[in-house]
């Protein structure tokens, strides 16, 4: 019997926050001693299997931030259960989504941070080259609104030490990123506010006319909203780029 | 208008016929509350909405591309409300009668904008101005703005000082611009349409905070949009216009028009409007007058180029 129970998408979605608590853990020294493999029961029940395999999916690189941010011994175990997800939940072919949106541009920037991270803990083999249409300016054109949103979903691309056309296309719209945060912290969607935060926090504080801090808003989540694994995630990644690791 | 003129003008016009038209047919409910006596009187129920008619009068007639409401109608409607407060002397008596009340002075600030004086009321508020008492009035920031620039349209010799009083207001302290929320934004708005006189003055809104507001406000505007607040949409719009280099967000333009019902009345928010006259007028006077002075506001001189 599965261990977590319920509808497919709730026990998906339980996989996700169980892993995003772990690597949270680690990521702030409760745990000193994380195995991505140990999330994963390889050869347990098919169902939590599964299920942890999406988990890895759906954190991307966030999964690996353990072993590219605080530094925990990345093992052959490990590269295994990143090969199983990428293998098990494959990047659908383009003409297989039929959308006038981001979709396809999202998930492979995602799997180049992804492969990115993989090389980043000397376990290269899996990169994923980067999109040729998220050059400079990509997705400017359908405005700062739509902008951010794309960027909230490229969330785990915004850490220390990653850079891209899109990393300096949101260094130079600093202002347009600050008013994605400010309407998400107004709409009440905390995990896009500290999503947005990621990518202004990626390369430390920086000026801004007007000034907008960013550790202001990270606190203001942390203390206000509802707590939850995946926002403690976003923020707990947030505070590396400004050179914060502690988890206050 | 000419072929050139931007979108954005010609929707803002549209807004503004359409308002002028539907607060032109509800002129019978811009009245005081019949066998009420002045004690009784509500500031905001019943003397606001003359008080506000007048305000978008002014902006109106100093306005252009109205044509016969300009010249006509508008004007019109605030005789009406100046009739209403019997030319005045009922503002005379309440300022007589409420010591601490600021409305009957900004009230009177509104007509005398739009054209009216009453001497005997002019002759109250400067002595009363000119009390210890008038320098420490117990309101809020953007309040107290309201009465520096109600004196300052009166021609009295204000002893504020609207760098100290602007620094009290939110705007003022250029908060976090996620720290906010309806009635502060709201009241920020005010903070604005009193420095700059309703966009007349708009050198008089610190650089600092012209900056700090081309910041925000594309932000704010969409979050109120999406809520269909209209009311603080036509107001942020307000204080777009109010800066010295306005932006004008056409899609905000638009999106207030297509909210606007074909009578003119604009909405406060999303639901049905009451069938009843009278509760509508109640309920959406307000927007309707914000309309009326985003759109009239729009077609002044200042953007006529």
């Amino acid at each position: 019997m599965s261990a977590i129970s319920g509808p497919p998408r709730a026990v998906y979605a339980t996989a996700v926050e169980t892993l995003a608590g772990s690597v949270v853990r680690a990521l702030t020294g409760a745990d000193d001693a994380f195995r991505l493999a140990d999330q994963i029961p390889l050869g347990g029940d098919p169902a939590d299997q599964m299920a942890g395999l999406a988990a890895v999916r759906v954190l991307g690189s966030d999964a690996l931030a353990p072993f590219v941010l605080a530094r925990h011994r990345f093992s052959a175990e490990d590269a295994d259960v990143v090969a199983t997800s990428i293998r098990t939940f494959p990047v659908p072919e383009p003409d297989q989504i039929d959308r006038d949106d981001n979709t396809v541009l999202v998930r492979e920037l995602r799997d180049w941070a992804t492969g990115q991270a993989l090389i980043g803990v000397g376990a290269p083999g899996r990169t994923h080259p980067y999109p040729e249409v998220a050059g400079p300016g990509a997705g400017r054109d359908r405005g700062w609104v739509e902008w951010t949103g794309m960027l909230a979903q490229l969330s785990p691309m915004a850490v220390p030490g990653l850079d891209s056309s899109l990393h300096a296309d949101a260094r130079r719209h600093r202002l347009d990123v600050a008013r994605g945060v400010t309407r998400a912290m107004l709409r009440r969607d905390p995990l896009t506010a500290a999503r947005l935060a990621r990518w202004l926090a990626a390369s430390g504080e920086a000026p801004m006319d007007p000034p907008f801090p960013v550790e202001p808003v990270l606190r203001q989540l942390v203390l206000v909203a509802k707590p939850d694994h995946r926002l403690r995630l976003e923020i707990t990644i947030a505070r590396y780029g400004l050179g914060r690791r502690d988890n206050e | 208008m000419s072929d050139v003129t931007p979108s954005w003008v010609a929707t803002a016009h549209q807004i503004a016929v359409r308002a002028w038209s539907w607060l032109d047919d509800a002129r019978e409910h811009f009245a005081l509350p019949a066998g009420v006596s002045l004690d009784r009187l509500q500031p905001n129920d019943d003397v606001q909405p003359l008080g506000e008619l007048a305000i978008a009068v002014s902006v109106a007639t100093c306005g252009g591309a109205l044509g016969s409401l300009a010249t006509q109608t508008i004007p019109a409607l605030a005789e009406h409300a100046w009739a209403q407060l019997r030319n005045g002397d009922l503002l005379y008596e309440l300022a007589c009668n409420h010591t601490i009340d600021t409305y009957p002075l900004e009230t009177y600030a509104w007509f005398v904008r739009a054209g009216h004086r009453n001497s005997q009321l002019d002759e109250l508020l400067k002595h009363l101005s000119s009390l210890r008492a008038a320098r420490v009035p117990e309101v809020l920031p953007n309040r107290a703005l309201a009465v520096y620039n109600a004196e300052r349209l009166l021609g009295l010799p204000s002893r504020a000082d609207p760098v100290a009083l602007t620094a009290r207001t939110w705007l003022g302290g250029c908060p976090e611009p996620w720290r906010t929320d309806f009635f502060t934004l709201y009241m920020m708005t005010h903070t604005v349409f009193h420095l700059t006189d309703w966009g007349v003055r708009p050198d008089c809104l610190p650089a600092h905070l012209q900056a700090y507001l081309h910041a925000w406000l594309p932000a704010w505007l969409e979050v109120y949009l999406e809520a269909g607040q209209w009311d603080l949409v036509g107001e942020l719009l307000i204080v777009d216009l109010c800066l010295a280099e306005s932006v004008h967000y056409p899609d905000a333009w638009d999106a207030l028009a297509r909210a606007q019902q074909p009578d003119g009345l604009l909405p406060a928010r999303p639901g049905r409007v009451p069938r009843d006259p009278a509760t509508a007028f109640h309920d959406h006077y307000h927007p309707t007058i914000v309309a009326a002075i985003a759109g009239s506001l729009a077609l002044s001189q200042r953007f006529a180029a």
